[in-house]
């Protein structure tokens, strides 16, 4: 985890009509194949018990098959087809994902958007205890998390939510900061808008565009987490078919099947590049730019 | 229209900011920003707030409607005394305001018509689509054909958001609309448009203009009273009359003559001023334009000139020789 959280994008640029933001979105490089790929991997996660041929949690066969017509990529040393637990492992891995990603955007945003529109007390409270749990390394974070609420899917989605809501609070912060002295604020005000009124309705969906790069940043990095965590042991408990966990158990076989520990890391990395791809094509169809995204997640 | 009470009155008002400095906030010091001042708006009338930058003609204006919460003085709207515990909810329904930039003035997530509706929905008023209805109606008196009411601020000209902004100002039907350089934005052929709009809607609609500008071609075309600030206070109040035909502050002088005459055959002495505006955190002891004053006397720096009324139609100037300026004066 780094300290800086994203290079603060300028909040949206607003001169962009709505449709144009899909539109721009769709011509970019990266955009479209990223989305492609997440939709494969979404319809695989929601479909995983139809393209699953065996149940990912039992023997199917002999252990440690080489791939073959049976088995498309062989058998784990419990003789479980890895193919379907690479498959049921991608469900589990996205809902950590939009789980994490959500719980960090649910929290961070309002409470960024307060500190920076009120300002004063409550900014400075919100901001030491972003940089208490940002002074944290984010693994060893969740670690401790985890360590206290024991492991489990959720228990791990929780840890590492918890771990990236710091950083949404500061760029919902930043971008509310910059977007408070508009005129079209002020102008809210003087329609005799609350300040709930205006933060609610005015700032937070103009702020949307950085924020919802950064949900799309942050998912990549829960997987990315999640994986590690499984694979020290402290992610998902076995025999839930984590990727993370698969490439934990394949290193003792790698001699015997390859594939073992070649196909969850494969997907695995192709995931978190779709997601980035998406990430850097919504930040060219929204005009901003926002720092490379190793140094965005706080996570990794 | 021509009623006889004032719609809105604005009585010594004053705006400080203060200056703090070091780990406990001391305050070193205060900017006055608005020092002293006070007018009178009538119903279905305009009055002109004229001055350069830092003369603190927006803090005046914006301390008056309650956007920032003037250091000390009284407002009152329709007699009814404005404080901090009135609210600007109540507040919104009888002032309005026009900003500058049309552009950042209006919420460019939003379509012109949510735009417009946007103190209706605010304030509660009515369903989302009467609101709609009536934002569209608003648009519509403003010049905006309905088939742009989709359209969101990034599609329109210039002198179209202005207009946009104009229909949101008018959606709580205020007595009183504050419109803070509402033209100076904009292109000179679409200013002549805009001013005519608001003329217009003054007529149909019988609401008061608080019309802040440095522009004094502008000021001219719109208002029918004048004042002309300084450093934070008004130095010269008078009807447009007066103002332009009769300007007694040498300030006020300094000003018109700087104004073109778009005629090549007229000659006149152009009055130029010499520095800058003063620093509003210390401003001068005596008259606060003796720095700039080409006529300025011992009396200037000793003492300060009250704003007086100097004739029987109310022009009242802040000038210990306000009388003695009068001849030269002329400007036309």
């Amino acid at each position: 985890m780094t300290t800086t959280d994203t290079a603060v994008a300028p909040p949206t640029q607003p001169r962009v009509a709505r449709a144009g933001v899909v539109g721009k979105f769709l011509r970019s490089t990266t955009g479209p194949i990223g989305a492609g790929v997440m939709g494969i991997l979404l319809l695989v996660a929601l479909g995983a018990d139809l393209i699953a041929p065996y149940d990912p949690l039992a023997r199917a066969g002999a252990a440690l098959q080489q791939p073959g017509g049976e088995f498309w990529f062989g058998t784990d040393e419990l003789g479980r087809d890895i193919f379907s637990r690479v498959v049921h492992g991608t469900r589990l891995s996205l809902q950590t994902a939009v789980g994490a990603a959500a719980f960090a955007g649910v929290v961070g945003l309002p409470l960024g958007v307060l500190a920076g529109y009120v300002g004063g007390a409550t900014d400075a409270i919100l901001m030491r205890i972003t940089d208490f749990v940002l002074a944290v390394p984010g693994i060893l974070f969740a670690l401790v998390v985890v360590a206290v609420l024991g492991s489990g899917v959720w228990n791990l989605t929780l840890a590492i939510g918890i771990g990236a809501t710091p950083t949404f609070i500061r760029l919902a912060r930043a971008s509310t900061l910059s977007l408070r002295e508009q005129e079209y604020v002020l102008a809210a005000r003087s329609m005799g808008a609350s300040p709930f009124d205006i933060m609610a309705r005015t700032i937070t969906p103009n702020i949307m565009g950085p924020i919802i790069v950064q949900i799309i940043v942050t998912a990549s990095v829960a997987i990315l987490v999640a994986a590690a965590l499984s694979f020290v042991g402290l992610g998902t408990p076995p025999p839930a078919p984590s990727w993370g966990g698969m490439l934990q158990s394949s290193r003792a076989y790698l001699f015997q099947q390859v594939w073992y520990a070649v196909l969850p890391g494969v997907v695995l990395a192709v995931t978190i590049a779709a997601l980035d791809a998406i990430g850097r094509g919504m930040q060219v169809a929204l005009g901003t730019r926002t720092a490379g995204r190793a140094k965005v997640g706080g996570m990794g | 229209m021509a009623e006889s009470s004032p719609v809105l009155e604005v009585d010594n008002l004053v705006k400080h900011y203060p200056i703090r400095k070091g780990v406990f906030g001391r305050e070193v010091g205060r900017v006055h920003a608005v020092d002293g001042v006070s007018f009178t708006l009538w119903p279905g009338r305009s009055l002109g707030l004229v001055g350069e930058s830092g003369s603190g003609k927006t803090t005046a204006g914006r301390a008056a409607m309650r956007l920032i919460e003037p250091t000390s003085g009284d407002v009152r709207i329709a007699g009814e005394p404005v404080t901090a515990a009135t609210g600007r909810r109540t507040l919104a329904r009888r002032i309005a305001m026009v900003f500058q930039d049309p552009m950042g003035s209006l919420n460019p997530r939003l379509s012109a018509a949510a735009n417009v509706a946007e103190p209706l929905r605010i304030h509660r008023i009515g369903d989302p689509r009467s609101r709609r209805q009536r934002a569209v109606e608003l648009l519509e008196q403003v010049g905006l054909r309905a088939d742009l009411a989709e359209r969101v601020p990034a599609e329109f000209s210039g002198g179209q958001r202005q207009r946009i902004g104009i229909a949101r100002a008018l959606a709580l039907s205020p007595q009183v609309i504050v419109l803070d350089e509402p033209v100076s934005a904009l292109d000179v052929s679409v200013q002549a448009q805009v001013l005519n709009l608001l003329g217009r809607l003054q007529e149909e609609l019988g609401v008061a203009f608080l019309f802040i500008s440095h522009d004094l071609s502008v000021v001219r075309h719109v208002c029918d009273q004048v004042a002309v600030m300084y450093l934070g206070t008004i130095v010269e109040i008078g009807s447009r009359e007066q103002i332009y035909q009769d300007p007694r502050h040498p300030y006020t002088q300094a000003l018109l003559s700087a104004v073109p005459i778009p005629d090549p055959t007229v000659e006149r002495e152009r009055i130029i001023l010499g520095g800058d505006l003063p620093n509003p955190v210390d401003p001068p002891a005596g008259c606060r334009f003796q720095g700039r004053c080409p006529k300025v006397q011992q009396v200037c720096i000793d003492t300060n000139p009250e704003l007086v009324v100097r004739s029987a139609g109310g022009q009242a100037v802040a000038c210990h020789f306000a009388d003695d300026n009068a001849v030269e004066g002329e400007s036309r």
